[in-house]
């Protein structure tokens, strides 16, 4: 069994925020070109996780329907990115895009695909500025859509051997339009050191 | 097999050839470097004549500014991007048969080249009738929950008339039964009082009248509860045993073989006994005996009501059970078939006249258990 990793340092805590900010910052963009609705991004939560403790710290309310889109990622660094809402929010959001009346409150194959479009969107910018910034090549998986509560979700995390995992966690609030959400990131534990390097040539050059 | 569908450049895309949807393969540049067969049937453009040639010579409209800025991220990042029906419809225009554009969802994956560039995969899903369906089936369920709205409106309406129709009705028959009263008081004296035996006859007759609408009224506190409880399951025997005891049987006897039957029925079930006990008691005659049994008949049972008193004439078995026919207020029969029938149970008389009456209560598989 792994032990609890080293704390991140203050300098590394600072550059990593300051990665993830660029990447969610332009994420939060995109959502407000796509919703034309200003956006309240808080500032990232970044923490060092068991991964048994996942779910609970992904999201407060256990109960809650929640639909979520994911993308996993490999590379230099690997890991899982998501945007994650509470269904509610999630159906606002595609009536808005897409001008779609809400006649029922399902998820069908129309809404599902228009969803993962919008999740794919926003995670897309997370992970593009985060990668050009670093300069490193990752590939990525097709995003798929999931729908229910936290422990009906699978977040795929990589099947590695390590017992903790990076959270980064991200809140957003559409206030006019009733959404909110949370853009994830999930890093493998395993990828700290790599992707630490790289913050440092960053930051050094 | 055609032979120009042999190709003597490999390119690593044939096995694509095999799948069900529709792929063209792009390099950064925009090059069509694959194009595989179902883009040729759905298209019917060859590869021949689209590969090593910009997609925008065939499809000028295909690259909108939208899909040019995500596609570029796919090949500069290496990103996956998906394009949804409803926010695109398409992305490549498709014309199918009957002249209407076929709906799609797109996903473009990067393939990384041994070069260490991105080709851009595009997977082209035809969606339009699983589209259509959705859209039907929404529509269904729009109209479904639309109706199931305006019944419960309609429903909530009844229920308020309903219940202005109860509070006028309950109010209205106290009133009349406390006239009644007076009057059935006032014609007790006037008989005592009346010495001429002609005007004791018109009393009489008269009093008689009164206690029939006294009956009549008070029938309609019985019909207005009917069907306005949910049925619940009654204990035949119970029932019946509480019926009779609730009124003078004198000499008759009662014998029930129910072993434990129950029944799904209105709650004003119990005056179903009340009133064939009643009938058998004032009509029988004769009667010394009543007896209730059932009798299996398939998936279905027949619950069986015999007296032997005098029966019932073979020319009004039918007639018995409408509104106003019989000896007394003539609601009795009427009242038993209503209540019945609110939960698919029937009933008819079946029995010989002299013998005795013989009421048989359909009961169908469900309304009934042990």
């Amino acid at each position: 069994m792994n032990r609890e990793p080293a704390s991140l340092t203050e300098d590394q805590m600072d550059a990593f925020a300051e990665l993830i900010n660029i990447g969610m910052g332009r994420a939060a963009g995109m959502l407000n070109d796509m919703t034309r609705a200003h956006i309240t991004l808080q500032i990232p939560m970044i923490r060092v996780i068991r991964k048994t403790d996942l779910s609970g710290e992904i999201y407060e309310d256990p109960d809650e329907t929640l639909a979520f889109v994911e993308m996993d990622f490999r590379g230099p660094f690997s890991g899982v990115t998501g945007l994650i809402f509470p269904a509610e929010s999630a159906k606002n959001l595609v009536a808005i895009m897409a001008g779609d009346e809400q006649s029922s409150d399902d998820f069908d194959a129309i809404r599902i695909a228009t969803l993962t479009e919008i999740g794919n969107i926003v995670l897309n910018s997370v992970m593009g500025s985060i990668t050009n910034v670093l300069g490193c090549r990752v590939s990525y998986s097709i995003p798929q859509f999931s729908e229910g509560t936290l422990s009906s979700i699978t977040i795929s995390t990589i099947p590695d051997n390590a017992e903790f995992s990076l959270l980064i966690k991200t809140r957003f609030i559409i206030e006019k339009l009733a959404i909110e959400g949370n853009i994830l990131m999930v890093l493998d534990i395993g990828s700290m050191d790599t992707l630490l390097f790289a913050i440092e040539k960053v930051t050094e050059g | 097999m055609n032979g120009e569908d042999i190709r003597p450049v490999c390119t690593g895309y044939e096995l694509l050839d095999t799948l069900p949807i529709g792929v063209v393969v792009l390099n950064e540049d925009h090059t069509v470097i694959y194009w595989n067969r179902i883009l040729e049937k759905w298209t019917g453009i060859s590869r021949n004549s689209i590969e090593h040639m910009p997609i925008q010579s065939k499809f000028p409209g295909m690259l909108t500014p939208g899909v040019l800025l995500r596609l570029q991220d796919v090949f500069t990042s290496g990103i996956p991007a998906v394009f949804s029906s409803q926010l695109h419809t398409r992305i490549l225009p498709v014309t199918l048969p009957g002249g209407r554009m076929q709906i799609q969802n797109v996903t473009i994956t990067p393939v990384l080249t041994p070069e260490g560039s991105y080709h851009a995969l595009f997977a082209i899903e035809d969606v339009t009738d699983l589209t259509n369906r959705i859209l039907g089936f929404r529509r269904m369920r729009d109209q479904a929950l639309e109706e199931v709205a305006e019944r419960k409106k309609a429903e909530e309406g009844l229920r308020v008339a309903n219940k202005k129709l109860n509070l006028l009705s309950s109010v209205t028959r106290h009133d009349i039964l406390n006239q009644l009263t007076a009057l059935l008081g006032f014609v007790g004296l006037a008989k005592e009082m009346a010495d001429d035996p002609e005007l004791h006859e018109y009393l009489d007759i008269s009093e008689k009248a009164a206690n029939n609408i006294k009956r009549q009224v008070e029938f309609t506190r019985d019909y207005e509860d009917l069907g306005v409880k949910a049925p619940v399951w009654h204990r035949v025997e119970e029932t019946v045993r509480s019926e009779a005891g609730s009124l003078k049987m004198g000499e008759i006897t009662l014998e029930t073989d129910l072993n434990g039957l129950m029944i799904f029925a209105d709650p004003l079930f119990s005056k179903v006994f009340y009133n064939l006990i009643d009938n058998t008691i004032r009509y029988g005659e004769k009667t010394t005996k009543i007896q209730v049994f059932w009798s299996r008949e398939g998936t279905d049972l027949r619950l069986i009501y015999v007296d032997d008193g005098v029966g019932v004439p073979a020319d009004k078995k039918e007639r018995i059970f409408r509104r106003g026919f019989g000896k007394n207020t003539g609601l009795g029969l009427f009242l038993i078939r209503e209540i019945l029938d609110i939960t698919g149970l029937s009933i008819k008389e079946t029995g010989n006249e002299s013998e005795g009456a013989r009421f048989e209560i359909f009961i169908p598989d469900g309304a009934f258990r042990f």
